[in-house]
């Protein structure tokens, strides 16, 4: 299956409706101001599973919204529709490196075992009531 | 027209851990061994894990799920008539590719039932008797653990186990709180690097490949060094039936290439490897005048006793940070505490229970999901994902008793890529494990709220999971209720072997990998002692 790719409209109707789910809040910016938030759009749409045609229609049936509210109608009225889009939009939105900072999430994930860190657990003696008891012998 | 190909000593059908331990095995003892795989090889830098949308990935075409991720090298399940989904991936490595490497042994009382608790059979081989070809596949694997867990008699592991962590020894204190018995997690992921196999780096996403090679999937832990041995493995090789002889010996199997093609790979011995739900499909598919039912299906138990393992979650969300995106995932430790059976409880047999991380932000906030809408969405969402990385998950992999309407059988209407019948399932969780479910996910509940969980979800099943396709071809001494013998050689077929988890008499409630693994490598050296009766 090709990758879906997003126009600049259907990227804005998208960003419209990001606005409201995840608007600004604490240190974490809207959803459209996000640097880079079209390419990780783009992104989502690639990952999201969904062909280039179901897509465009969903981004298509999307009416206009001015609140919460009015999504929380739509998602009703809608679900599947919903579901993908609001996944698509909240998946490009914790792919931002300052999303994910401000949420003191790690950016850099990868982190090998130092060779004494289960024995400095094991020292001090957070087995011993398990060994102690017999605990979980038939 | 079908091509028919030389003779080899060994066809095994199926690349997933038995057919690779299978394969080395016997190509080490000299023997000629091909090996025909559906999938194809895959490499780390398939797998989604350290791509910044792996949480997409993981439910669209890296889902577990071979219905959802529809690749032609998979087959369809037809699951209407089933509570669980079961899950499985077709390649070199098999299912092991998006295994979880939690690594443990059945324990004795498993392989005795019948004797101990008065239900089921006992299997017709002991623990004492497996118990070798464990340690020793924990050996070549370089499988993490540390020995001396009271719940078993005496194991231990050349590499030493992956660090609790945050989360870990918070939730080890809680259980020494409560009394309850906790080991750490055993898995088959080296801590450090061991042969090809490269050092963990603990991204938490082994469910979806390991993008750093450092799971022990068999495509990396066996098959390298089976090729090295001289096996010959063959992929894109869908089997379709195994072919039998005049007298009634089977004879090999014809198998469909990737451009349509059909080829007869004859050879003196037919290893089955192809798992719970695709050994039982071939052995329905392998109909001939000698065996009108099925082959080796004198008994009628072919697909039958099928059992899938329910699983049953908690997930904590903590105030605290617990490093809940920290791997591996793998299990940070397991618990055996509720594993035996206890009348007092209600039910027979119970549960391993399991600690993962959760990693992501997605997989948290879709614990919000049930929240009325301006709770999950809007301002609202700031005060949710805050929990990204906090999370733990205890998950019980509960006994499931073998019952003769649990089957496997071909579906007159599905169809894999090469339209050969597709498997139906019919699979009911019991009474039995509704109670299991139930008391297990209660205790769970118990361990989050002594570690001090915040919010507690519970997940009463999750119906995609785990993967655990076990009893299908069951093994017995008696050939009227029974598949195979203690040699996984069928009854009525004598060079037909099968090393897969259909062989199991009853399930336990551990992940069956190891005992898979050790199985295979039992029956494929029994191969090589009896040979002579196969191979002049
Ligand atoms: C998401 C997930 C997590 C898991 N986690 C764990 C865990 O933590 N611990 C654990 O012990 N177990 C776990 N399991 C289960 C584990 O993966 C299996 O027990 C193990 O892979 C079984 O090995 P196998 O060789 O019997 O079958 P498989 O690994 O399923 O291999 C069978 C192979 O046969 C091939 N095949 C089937 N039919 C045909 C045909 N007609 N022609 C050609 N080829 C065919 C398939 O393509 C496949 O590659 C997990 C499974 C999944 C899916």
């Amino acid at each position: 299956m090709m990758k879906p790719n997003l126009t600049d409209a259907e990227l804005s109707r998208l960003k419209q409706l990001g606005d409201i789910l995840m608007p600004a809040g604490g240190s974490k910016p809207a959803f459209s101001t996000v640097p880079e938030i079209d390419r990780l759009l783009q992104v989502a749409a690639g990952a999201s599973g969904a062909s280039q045609e179901s897509l465009t229609k969903s981004i298509s049936d999307l009416p206009d919204f001015s609140d919460l509210a009015g999504v929380k109608i739509y998602a009703e009225c809608v679900p599947a529709n919903f579901a993908l889009l609001s996944r698509m939009i909240s998946g490009a939105y914790y792919m931002a490196r300052d999303v994910l900072l401000a949420l003191n999430y790690p950016l850099e994930r990868r982190n090998p075992a130092g060779v004494s860190d289960f024995a400095d657990e094991y020292m001090t003696g957070i087995l011993d009531p398990v060994m102690e008891n017999n605990r979980g012998a038939p | 027209m079908t091509k028919t190909l030389e003779d080899v000593d060994v066809l095994i059908i199926g690349a997933g851990p038995s057919g690779s331990v299978a394969a080395h095995t016997l190509a080490m003892a000299g023997m000629s061994v091909v090996c025909l795989e559906q999938g194809d090889w895959m490499s780390p830098n398939d797998y989604p894990g350290n791509r910044p949308e792996y949480e997409l990935l993981q439910q669209t075409q890296w889902n577990p799920n071979p219905n959802t991720r529809q690749r032609p090298a998979d087959y369809p399940l037809n699951v209407s008539e089933s509570d669980l989904s079961p899950i499985m991936f077709g390649a070199v490595g098999g299912s092991s590719i998006l295994f979880g490497a939690h690594w443990l042994r059945l324990k004795p009382s498993d392989f005795r039932l019948r004797t101990q608790d008065g239900i089921c059979d006992d299997w017709p081989i002991s623990y004492e008797e497996l118990e070798p070809f464990y340690s020793r596949i924990d050996a070549f694997l370089g499988v993490a653990g540390l020995g001396g867990d009271p719940a078993y008699p005496p194991q231990d592991y050349e590499m030493p186990p992956h660090p609790l962590g945050k989360g870990g020894v918070r939730m080890a204190q809680a259980m020494n709180g409560l009394g309850w018995h906790w080991w750490p997690g055993t898995q088959a992921i080296p801590t450090f690097k061991h042969k090809n196999l490269a050092q963990c780096v603990r991204w938490g996403v082994c469910e979806s490949g390991c993008p750093a090679g450092a799971k022990a999937s068999f495509d990396l832990g066996y098959w390298p060094h089976a090729v090295v041995a001289g096996a010959r493995l063959v992929t894109g090789a869908r089997v379709r039936e195994v072919t039998v002889n005049a007298k009634g010996n089977a004879e090999g199997a014809i198998w469909i290439d990737r451009n349509g093609a059909e080829h007869l790979q004859k050879a003196r011995i037919v290893i089955l490897a192809a798992n719970g739900i695709g050994t039982a499909r071939l052995l329905q598919l392998s109909k001939s005048a000698a065996f009108p039912d099925g082959l080796a299906n004198g008994s009628g138990l072919v697909g039958k006793n099928l059992m899938l393992h329910p699983n049953t979650e908690a997930v904590g969300l903590y105030d605290d940070d617990v490093e809940g995106w920290r791997g591996p995932a793998g299990q940070l430790m397991y618990s055996l505490q509720f594993y035996e059976t206890d009348a007092a409880r209600g039910f027979y047999r119970g549960a391993k229970m399991n600690l993962m991380p959760r990693p992501g932000v997605l997989s948290v906030l879709r614990e919000f999901d049930d929240l009325p809408f301006e709770e999950r969405w809007g301002q609202a969402i700031h005060h949710l994902d805050r929990y990204a990385g906090h999370a733990l998950s205890w998950a019980a992999n509960i006994e499931d008793l073998p019952e003769e309407s649990n089957c496997i059988s071909l579906d007159p209407d599905l169809k894999d890529s090469d339209g050969i019948p597709a498997p139906k399932v019919n699979y009911r969780i019991s009474e039995n494990s509704w109670k299991s479910i139930d008391y297990m996910l209660d205790r769970m509940v118990e361990m989050h709220q002594a570690a001090g969980a915040k919010h507690i979800f519970r997940h009463r099943l999750w119906t995609e999971q785990p993967g655990h396709l076990l009893g299908t071809a069951r093994c017995g001494n008696d050939p009227r209720q029974s598949v195979v013998d203690r040699w996984g050689r069928a009854h009525e077929v004598p060079n037909l072997f099968i090393v897969d988890g259909s062989v199991m008499v009853t399930s336990g409630a551990v992940n069956p990998t190891a005992t898979i693994a050790a199985w295979a490598l039992r029956t494929a050296e029994h191969i090589i002692e009896t040979k002579r009766d196969f191979i002049g």
